[in-house]
């Protein structure tokens, strides 16, 4: 290749490469500026709960689906929940980290039928990195 | 064809697709160790903007000396170590994308806060592994090893028997040697464990692409062939043979530092051993370009 004389090909390569490292650059100087917030909104939804184990047993056993949703633009690390609800022993569980808008489904053993409608997460406690 | 009044020889796509996939191996090599790293990800998540911006600024600094000093197109000049550094980049950035789309770390529905972060990390490494690379092999696409008058006593047979062996036994301890640190970690169980039989599937044919990428499409690997219209020398069959090897590999250390859990379940155990097939195939691919 002649020296200075960059071919059709590599123009193409290098524009798409340009774009893209643009769009990063724009996307991370657009969060910098962001103003910080210390609040950070834990959304909870609850699904529907999945019998296990025969349906003859006296007391009978569930699965609820519970799904954990960080609203807020910045990621969430040592989330602690408590667990409550109908046929659910009150406890606390914690979440290693939960990035920005994503969320994470834990699953809950309940007991007794309908149990699900009332099993609620409460945030707790949780960090900002 | 002659686009905009260039010639054919200006819009040379075969050159630059073969440089892609030069750039893709390169990549590979030196980000995959770095994709099976739990810290990593969770970095990608919680580092500031500010310190991803000073990451990026300082991947670009470095690239361009690389480009400078090396000469990606054997060119020495500011402006074109600039631009091969940027390509550098965005070549980074797309691999690792695709990647960390591939092993579940980056979900379908991710909005873009959770994907920039592990993008930057994983594509400032990726891109120096691409500038470092090209900056020795570019353009250098005809590198095939003439067979040797050494050993010709032994006849053509046994001498590719002879290649095929030592290709085994750099590729073995390649794929082990990047394999055996991860295989105890508890990252493979974890990708492992979300991703679905397709991913799983999307996975195992990728690290025979990659195979293919790193041995054949890159031009890299140069060795005598004594029987040239061998089934076997063939490329397919070849990247096939070795990618087993290293899935083997990777199986192997499975059983003996995976998590016993994990021996009591095979579906598991098989999930585990394609996750970890990935750094396997690719440390068994890279060993025999090196030994």
């Amino acid at each position: 290749m002649k020296k200075g004389s960059m071919k059709g090909p590599e123009w193409v390569t290098f524009l798409i490469s340009l774009a893209l490292l643009l769009l990063m650059v724009t996307y991370l100087v657009e969060r910098c500026l962001r103003p910080p917030s210390p609040l950070v909104h834990v959304e909870t939804t609850v699904g529907e709960a999945k019998r296990v184990g025969p349906t003859e047993a006296p007391e009978e056993l569930f699965v609820v689906p519970l799904q954990v949703r960080n609203a807020g633009e910045r990621a969430l690390s040592r989330l602690s929940m408590r667990i409550e609800g109908d046929g659910v022993m009150p406890y606390e569980i914690e979440i290693e980290y939960l990035g920005a808008l994503t969320s994470r489904t834990l699953y809950v053993y309940a007991r007794g039928r309908g149990a699900g409608a009332t099993i609620r997460a409460v945030p707790k406690f949780y960090r900002l990195d | 064809m002659a686009l905009f009044g260039k010639t054919d020889a200006y819009w040379d796509w075969g050159r630059e697709a073969k440089d892609f996939l030069r750039a893709t191996a390169a990549a590979c090599i030196f980000g995959i160790p770095l994709l099976y790293t739990m810290e990593m990800w969770w970095n990608g998540l919680f580092f500031d903007p500010a310190r991803l911006l000073g990451i990026l600024a300082a991947t670009l600094a470095v690239n361009v000396l690389i480009c400078l000093f090396l000469g990606f197109r054997r060119e020495h000049t500011w402006p074109v170590a600039v631009t091969e550094a940027v390509t550098s980049i965005g070549i980074g950035v797309l691999l690792s994308s695709l990647i960390l789309l591939l092993i579940g770390e980056i979900p379908t529905h991710a909005p873009l806060t959770a994907m920039a972060g592990k993008v930057v990390i994983l594509a400032s490494l990726m891109s120096l592994g691409v500038s470092a690379t090209n900056a020795k092999f570019h353009g250098d696409t005809s590198r095939e090893a003439k067979p040797t008058g050494a050993f010709s006593w032994l006849g053509d047979d046994r001498l590719q028997l002879r290649e095929d062996l030592k290709d085994a036994g750099a590729g073995i301890p390649g794929a082990a040697v990047l394999a055996v640190s991860i295989a105890p970690t508890e990252e493979v169980l974890l990708i492992a464990s979300r991703l679905e039989p397709i991913q799983l599937l999307l996975l195992f044919l990728s690290e025979i692409v990659v195979c293919y990428l790193i041995l054949f499409a890159s031009g890299f690997w140069c060795r005598p062939k004594y029987l040239p219209r061998d089934l076997f020398q063939s490329p397919f069959v070849e990247t096939v043979l070795a990618t087993t090897l290293s899935i083997i590999v990777a199986g192997t250390l499975m059983f003996a530092l995976g998590p016993v859990d994990i021996l009591h379940d095979g579906g598991t155990f098989l999930a585990c051993t394609v996750v970890l097939g990935l750094p396997a195939v690719v440390g068994g691919a890279a060993a025999r370009l090196v030994l």
